[in-house]
């Protein structure tokens, strides 16, 4: 039998109401993402795709529907959220448009802090991100605050910090949007090999037409739905190159 | 890792400044108090350095200090006569100004009973307490004379032969001792018409006297007892004269603080607590502002999933540095600056200790808001 999904969306609803009228963010979405799976999310601007990734990321609960996560039915319309903190830092790892670096930490503080949190001592914490940074050509930033860096540097500090808990799923919302094209598709390969080499499943949220080469499929959304017809790809296709 | 420490030492000049103004509030607060303080301490000084048990003073009057009093030079053989009195010494105190290089300089003279009381419980910084009868003075610094120097009050020269530190009146006023027959001679300094007018009446043997006149007054008698003496007899006993009235040092002070100095001590308190209140509020919207400025990396630690517990100490931790830096910096500008203020402020343990108290107090509850708000603070945030 082969292991459940690591993200597993089954029928997502999320309303929200503003004044008397009431906006359907998502309405019917189901989608599974299994290990080692890198999936492009893409879609107009307003059709549900952050809001997708708040539900899979267990900060907004859905309004119905449910989101089960290595197997664990973790999210419905009655989750009490705040109570999955540490779920989530075991299991969720997120990284935005910006990289939301902590702006008085290092580099390495920053990856180390992750650590930290989850109560791994400060030595071991700061040498296992030290390293991180290193696998992800840091090496040479680790004691520069973010100010010092580089749009692209940091935000591979941010992977880095979403990486260190070891996350089985990666979400990831418009990453590249701040980096120029080479340094965006870089980003992008990042997940990629994060992907094959910790089995790792990623969601990215892009609008860059030119990245969809580096998925192994791509959901469109549209007015909170998945568009019908709108997959491309088979799952594990990009994977093999 | 110390998140509050980190961010502190990131943006160390912004909490330098923080802690500075924190400082310069408590600076006043403490500087508030320890004026109060210090007039108290001031009112008492001579009442308490002086040494007397009982007070003689005018009859029907509670002088010579919060009101005036007069009584007869020789009031000290009477007193002397009354069993169990060990020894009476008279005592007179006025404010007096004159003029020293064009500047005019203000003291409260003080007479002392020389030679039964030379001054010896004077605390003398500089030079020795009076060794004559005539001519001497010993004066406190802040009057603003020099050792040595010859000043010129009522018609004689006077010779300063000691210097003390912080001896001085009611109203701040430096204390200029001298020998009760020289302060009464001052008190009847006459102008130079009287003195003209009295050396055409009586000739040039009568102006050029300067000793004290038969019916002059004094303002008090001080009464040492013996030991075992019950002081209510003594009190009996002269008032039983009639023309005087007996205070014991405790009533003077009682006078002092809560008659004469009430007001003043009062509207000092009032303002006191006003300040408290102030930098109660200032500290307390400093600490919540700093959080409210951490609030988008107190929502990305949420979202990473940190527990509640590394917000609220990153949080308290800053608001007590903040507040012990604060309390610590302006201890020390209160010692520097201070001792420049032309009245005394007296900065006593027991009152920074207090501060410090309502200073952690002050930081608990801005923590507490902080805390509360922070912990509102939605994970997505981080997004907006
Ligand atoms: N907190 C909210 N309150 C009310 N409406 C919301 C809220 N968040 C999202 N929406 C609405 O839900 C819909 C989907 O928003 P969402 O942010 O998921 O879109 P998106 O696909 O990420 O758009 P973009 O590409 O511009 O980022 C939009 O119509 C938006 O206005
Ligand atoms: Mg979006």
């Amino acid at each position: 039998m082969s292991p459940p999904p690591v993200l597993s969306i089954r029928d997502v609803q999320r309303l929200y109401r503003s004044g008397d009228t009431t906006v359907r963010a998502l309405d019917g979405v189901s989608l599974d993402i299994h290990r080692g799976e890198v999936v492009g999310i893409s879609g107009p601007s307003g059709s549900g795709k952050s809001t997708l990734l708040l539900i899979a990321g267990l900060l907004e609960p859905p309004s119905a529907g449910e989101v089960l996560i290595d197997g664990r039915r973790v999210s419905h319309p009655a989750a009490d959220l705040d109570r999955l903190r540490t779920f989530r830092r075991n299991h969720i790892g997120f990284i935005f448009q910006k990289a939301n670096l902590i702006p008085f930490l290092t580099a390495v503080e920053n990856v180390a802090l992750a650590l930290e949190i989850d109560h791994v001592p400060p030595r071991a914490a700061r040498a296992y991100a030290g390293a991180l940074l290193a696998s992800l050509d840091l090496g040479h930033r680790l004691d520069n605050h973010p100010s010092r860096l580089s749009g692209g540097e940091q935000q591979r500090v941010a992977v880095a910090r979403a990486l260190a808990n070891a996350p089985s799923l990666l979400l990831a919302d418009e990453p590249t949007a701040a980096l120029d094209s080479v340094r965006g598709r870089q980003v992008l390969q990042l997940f990629r090999e994060i992907a094959r080499t910790r089995q790792a499943a990623v969601a990215v949220v892009t609008h860059d037409q030119r990245a969809l080469d580096l998925f192994d499929r791509t959901i469109e959304l549209s007015d909170g739905r998945t568009r019908d017809g709108a997959v491309h790809g088979t799952p594990g296709a990009a994977g093999t190159h | 890792m110390n998140l509050a420490f980190k961010d502190i030492r990131f943006n160390l000049l912004r909490f330098l400044l923080t802690a500075l103004g924190v400082a310069f509030l408590m600076m006043s607060s403490m500087g508030m108090v320890g004026l109060y303080r210090g007039i108290v301490a001031d009112a008492l000084l001579i009442i308490e350095r002086i040494g007397a048990d009982q007070w003689v003073v005018q009859g029907g009057r509670q002088g010579p200090f919060s009101e005036g009093s007069a009584i007869s030079s020789t009031m000290d053989r009477r007193v002397e006569g009354i069993a169990g009195v060990a020894s009476a010494r008279r005592f007179v105190q006025f404010s007096q100004q004159f003029t020293r290089d064009g500047r005019q300089l203000r003291a409260s003279v003080t007479g002392l009973d020389f030679p039964k009381d030379p001054g010896r419980w004077i605390p003398i910084v500089r030079g020795r307490p009076l060794a004559s009868g005539h001519y001497e003075a010993v004066a406190d610094m802040s009057i603003g004379l020099r050792l040595g120097e010859k000043v010129h009050l009522g018609q004689d020269d006077y010779t300063v032969v000691g210097l003390t530190r912080g001896m001085v009146d009611t109203g701040g006023d430096g204390l200029l001792f001298v020998t009760v027959n020289d302060a009464v001679a001052i008190a009847q300094r006459r102008t130079s018409e009287e003195v003209l007018l009295a050396r055409a009446g009586a000739g040039p043997a009568a102006a050029s006297r300067s000793s004290v006149p038969q019916d002059s007054k004094i303002a008090a008698v001080l009464v040492t007892l013996n030991p075992a003496v019950d002081p209510e007899l003594v009190r009996r006993a002269v008032a039983s004269w009639g023309d005087a009235n007996v205070l014991s040092r405790a009533e003077q002070e009682n006078l002092l603080l809560n008659q004469r100095l009430w007001r003043l001590r009062v509207q000092i308190l009032a303002f006191t607590g006003v300040l408290l209140v102030v930098t109660g509020i200032v500290v307390s919207l400093i600490i919540y502002m700093l959080t409210m400025e951490n609030l988008h990396e107190i929502a990305m630690l949420k979202l990473i999933g940190a527990d509640n517990s590394v917000i609220i100490v990153m949080i308290a931790q800053q608001a007590f540095l903040i507040g012990a830096s604060g309390l610590g910096l302006g201890l020390m500008l209160s010692r520097l600056v201070f001792p420049f203020f032309p009245r005394k402020v007296l900065i006593l343990p027991g009152d920074v200790a207090l501060l410090g108290i309502a200073v952690a107090v002050i930081c608990a509850f801005a923590s507490l808001l902080g805390i509360s708000r922070a912990l509102k603070v939605r994970a997505q945030e981080v997004l907006s």
